[in-house]
Parts: structure tokens; C-alpha cells; sequence
């Protein structure tokens, strides 16, 4: 992988700005987060992104993965392997470095949750773009349950602890509204309360350190409203993640590789199993 | 029609500025440069369809300079922003 020469920050705003030029190219509503999205009162107390995010309008994603085919920018991971929850497709540039375009984002699961976050935006000067960035609130929401899925004791300290109890309420009453109640709970150490949760199982695997892929797998079966869907989870759980091993070995896989990944793993699975089992 | 004579304009381009330094990058998809020293002013001269002796002039106004001392750093400059496309001829 050629080595990149701009300094990362510059980089990620860089980023953003090209995203935004597509986003405009191809008529597409894009809304700027995290990393220098953020407000500077959260961003000051965050370490520099090592990339950038944006969460496209969901009945724009086509046109705007369109404008992005027609670039030097290259698909890594796509949106059905990219993550358990399929939200995002990363994106490579040899001079920018990475983007991670959302078409949703895990825990904010109300339909239009786009439509909310878009409705209270504001623009934010990203590399000489206007970019559309969330409500200083739904920034505060979105931290806090990323924390949730990926651990961040330091964004709930930003985004929660550091928040007074009038902004404490509104980011309740919307993650109330965005049906992002279990994701926020989680967050906050309260995820019990939400036991009969059909996600409950999904939420308490990202919190526990202990927990197997077979929780997880599990958990995201149980997460799904519809059966198909479940059903669709399983299936893709058999097949090895080529995108995610491809990009962590910096080349492609050969046959043997592959061939490898599939062995892994199944032993992978046989050894959880018997793990829980003894 | 000489190199000269021809009229430029900026393509699209994001403008970083970062621990003191100034970078532009093509978009959506680069290249990238670092503007170092006269090149931030001639970035910053230049004005869509102005042609090299123009931007020329302007920088040495702004600069306080003759234009003929400096014309040949202004050309080849926008040379190198055209040959990474930053700036295209009209």
C-alpha cells in the first residue's frame, strides 16, 4: 500500500470534502460525522480520526455510490460485510486514505432517523465545503452509541458525563425518538433494564469483553425483526469475511489463502463451541 | 494559441490548513500539494480565467515586486497546477 503523504488530519478533512463535492455532483443529502464534524467542544477531547464518516440520505445512497464508482476512490468492504449490522461501505483513496459511508447507523434505528438528524444540521466548513453536520445533541447521541458498540469510556465521558442535565434530557428524548433507547442504555451501563429486548443479547455482547462470535452471531439473529433476515445473518455467518482478511494481509488472497480462511474458520467455531460447552 | 495566452480556471479542490502549513488537493479524488512560500500567494492571486501574465501581474502587486522578476516562477507554478489539475485551461 503506497505510503500517504499528507498529514492524517488534512487527510480527513480532505475527505470530507470530496465526499461533500459528490455529494453535491449527485444530488445526494450527506451528513458530516464525527472526527472533524464534531463540534470543537467534543472534538477538542477526542484524539484525531484516523478517517472520516458520513451517513448518506438512505434514498440517495445509490446515486451517490454511483458518483463514487466513477473515481479513483476503491471499495474495500462492502455494506453487506463491513460490519455485523451492514451499515457502512469503506472506501479507499491512494492520496486521501479512508471513508466509511453509512447507510445507517447501528443503534439509531427509527426509519427516518436520517430525516431527524438532517432536519436539525447545520453546516460546518470542511476543506472549503459546506458540510451538513447533526445538532450538537444527535453528535452527543451518535458518540455515545458508537461507545456502545465499540467501547469508548472517554466519548461518554464527552458526550454524557460532561453534558449538563438539560442536555441530558434531550439526548434521552431523542434517542427516544430515534429508537436508540437500548443502544443509549447500553452506553450508560443501564442495558438491564432492557432485558426483554429482542437486541438486548446483541447490545450485551458488545459490552462484554468475554463474549464469543457465537454470541454475537446470536445476538444479531435475535436482533432481527424478520425471519429472512435472520436467516440471511446465518447463512453469511458460514462464509469467511475475504474483504476484512484482505485488508488486514495488505494483498490479495491467493487460493491457499482463501482455502485457509475457510479452515480457520470452522475451527474457530468448533473451538467456541466446545468452549461453552465445557 | 501560446501558453501564454491561455485562459485557466480553477477545477475543484479542497484548501487545508494545518500546523502552519497550507495543502490543496484536486477532488474528488487528488492529487495533493503542499503550497509552500510564493505558492500560497499565487493560489491566492489567481482568479478564474486570468491567463499567466495577469496572475503575474497580480502577485507582483501584491508582493511589491516587478512583474518581470518573478514571471517565470508565476508560469512555471501554474504549469505544475496544470499538469496536476488543479487547473485546467478554459
Amino acid at each position: 500500500m503506497p505510503e500517504l503523504s499528507l498529514p492524517l488530519p488534512v487527510r480527513v478533512r480532505m475527505t470530507h470534502a470530496a465526499m461533500q463535492f459528490l455529494a453535491d455532483e449527485s444530488g445526494a443529502d450527506l451528513l458530516h460525522i464525527k472526527g472533524p464534524a464534531l463540534d470543537p467542544e467534543l472534538a477538542a477531547q477526542r484524539p484525531p480520526s484516523s478517517d472520516a464518516d458520513v451517513l448518506v440520505r438512505p434514498a440517495h445512497l445509490r446515486r451517490f455510490i454511483r458518483a463514487l464508482a466513477g473515481t479513483e476512490w476503491s471499495l474495500r468492504t462492502r455494506f453487506a460485510t463491513g460490519s455485523a449490522f451492514e451499515h457502512a461501505a469503506t472506501y479507499w483513496s491512494e492520496v486521501f486514505g479512508y471513508v466509511d459511508v453509512h447507510r445507517s447507523f447501528p443503534g439509531l434505528e427509527a426509519p427516518d432517523t436520517f430525516e431527524v438528524l438532517w432536519a436539525d444540521r447545520h453546516p460546518v466548513d470542511l476543506g472549503g465545503y459546506a458540510c451538513a453536520v447533526p445538532g450538537q445533541t444527535a453528535q452527543r447521541l451518535i458518540l455515545l452509541v458508537h461507545a456502545a458498540r465499540s467501547g469508548g469510556s472517554r466519548d461518554v465521558g464527552i458526550a454524557w458525563e460532561q453534558a449538563d442535565s438539560a442536555e441530558r434530557a434531550r439526548i434521552r428524548q431523542l434517542a427516544e425518538r430515534l429508537d436508540a433507547e437500548i443502544a443509549l442504555a447500553s452506553a450508560l451501563g443501564d442495558l438491564e433494564q432492557f432485558r426483554e429486548h429482542r437486541a438486548y443479547r446483541l447490545w450485551r455482547t458488545f459490552a462484554d469483553p468475554s463474549s464469543t462470535r457465537w454470541d454475537e452471531l446470536r445476538g444479531r439473529v435475535e436482533a432481527h425483526p424478520h425471519l429472512l433476515g435472520k436467516a440471511g445473518i446465518l447463512v453469511r455467518a458460514l462464509v469467511p469475511n475475504f474483504e476484512h482478511l484482505q485488508m488486514a494481509a495488505g494483498h490479495r488472497l491467493s487460493r491457499r489463502d482463501r482455502a485457509y480462511a475457510w479452515q480457520e474458520r470452522y475451527r474457530r467455531a468448533w473451538r467456541e463451541l466446545r468452549h461453552r460447552h465445557d | 494559441m501560446t501558453e501564454a495566452a491561455r485562459r485557466l480556471r480553477r477545477r475543484a479542490y479542497a484548501d487545508v490548513e494545518h500546523d502552519g502549513d497550507r495543502f490543496v488537493a484536486r477532488l474528488p479524488d487528488g492529487p495533493a500539494m503542499r503550497l509552500v512560500g510564493s505558492a500560497g500567494v499565487i493560489w491566492d492571486c489567481f482568479v478564474d480565467g486570468a491567463t499567466a501574465d495577469e496572475v503575474t501581474a497580480e502577485v507582483a502587486g501584491a508582493v511589491g515586486l516587478a512583474p518581470d522578476a518573478i514571471a517565470a516562477d508565476v508560469t512555471h507554478f501554474l504549469d505544475d497546477l496544470v499538469r496536476t489539475g488543479l487547473l485546467e485551461v478554459t
